[in-house]
């Protein structure tokens, strides 16, 4: 019983958490970030089995964790409004080539990660070849370039 | 039925079809800062002792007569804890008189000095120590705490009782 308690709560902070600390975190994973899920990782893995090493409670656990996770994809079909709430909405950085400096800053992202994305995936040299810039739900940046560039 | 999806996704005017829900968004970053404020509030409650294990409000100083009784006041389910009673009146026998709803939350896993006698006392636990020197002397309680919730519980030294209370986390 108590392994279940513990599966769902651990799920929840860290859906919690994640979502709060922002897509932005998500957007570009360097390698001290790596690190840092790695530790999280650890650290989740005491806080879910205790002392109780057993095959039986990592079984228990895992269940837990996929059957919360199943059970809340179909509640966020079913509502869209929580699939909003828990999943985000994805926010325009860029609109007909203007730079949307606000959402930017409060999305936590540099024009910089916005560039970068335009080289990776379109070989974009600058800013003004950008048609449209989406911070994803992801955290990717999908870009739309001009069409005469 | 159809299979049609029931939220239609509108085209914006620079022609991006996607609902971006711009209100929701700005209410959403307010709410961000206001759960960065909850990190903040979550670390500095547990640099505090709010958390237990540590920090200046985890262990709380009782006074029960001559003696000083140091308990936890917050502790964690299955985690370690320490209780120290430090008699202040000299050489001679002692009695330390725990009563039943610590012992319900805490178990003892060991006590410095070994008492001299050890007796059931209801559903608490009477240890008897004796010592010699000057006072004050200290009797250490080696604690785990097995149950989740608030501990209230009546602790006797030498005739002189006083009410602890600790909260468990879970």
């Amino acid at each position: 019983m108590d392994s279940v308690f513990r599966a769902v709560a651990v799920y929840l902070v860290l859906l919690v958490v994640t979502r709060l600390s922002g897509r932005r975190t998500m957007a570009e994973v360097t390698a001290f970030d790596f690190l840092l899920l790695l530790i999280i990782a650890e650290t989740t893995d005491q806080a879910l089995l205790g002392d109780d090493f057993s095959v039986t409670n990592g079984l228990i656990v895992i269940v837990t964790l996929a059957a919360v996770d199943v059970g809340l994809s179909y509640v966020k079909s079913w509502s869209p409004r929580l699939a909003l709430v828990i999943d985000g909405a994805p926010s325009v950085l860029v609109s007909d080539g203007v730079v949307d400096w606000a959402t930017l800053r409060r999305a936590r992202v540099d024009i910089g990660d916005v560039l970068e994305s335009a080289r990776d995936k379109h070989g974009l040299k600058r800013l003004d070849q950008i048609d449209c810039a989406v911070l994803e739900v992801g955290g990717g940046i999908s870009i739309i370039p001009k069409d005469d560039r | 039925m159809t299979d049609e999806p029931r939220v239609k996704v509108p085209i914006r005017p620079d022609g991006l079809q996607l609902d971006d829900h711009p209100d929701w968004q700005r209410l959403f970053w307010r709410a961000e800062r206001i759960g960065w404020a909850g990190f903040a509030l979550v670390i500095g409650m547990a640099l505090a002792g709010l958390t237990g294990r540590g920090g200046w409000l985890a262990v709380a100083e009782h006074r029960a007569g001559a003696a000083l009784v140091e308990a936890p006041r917050f502790s964690r389910r299955g985690e370690t804890a320490l209780m120290e009673v430090a008699f202040g009146i000299g050489a001679g026998r002692h009695l330390l008189a725990i009563g039943g709803g610590f012992l319900a939350h805490y178990e003892v896993v060991g006590i410095v000095p070994p008492p001299l006698r050890s007796v059931a006392a209801g559903d608490g636990l009477a240890l008897q120590f004796d010592t010699v020197g000057t006072a004050p002397h200290r009797v250490r309680l080696y604690l785990r705490a097995r149950e989740a919730g608030l501990m209230r519980a009546q602790v006797v030294v030498n005739g002189a009782g006083v009410g602890l209370r600790s909260l468990i986390l879970p």
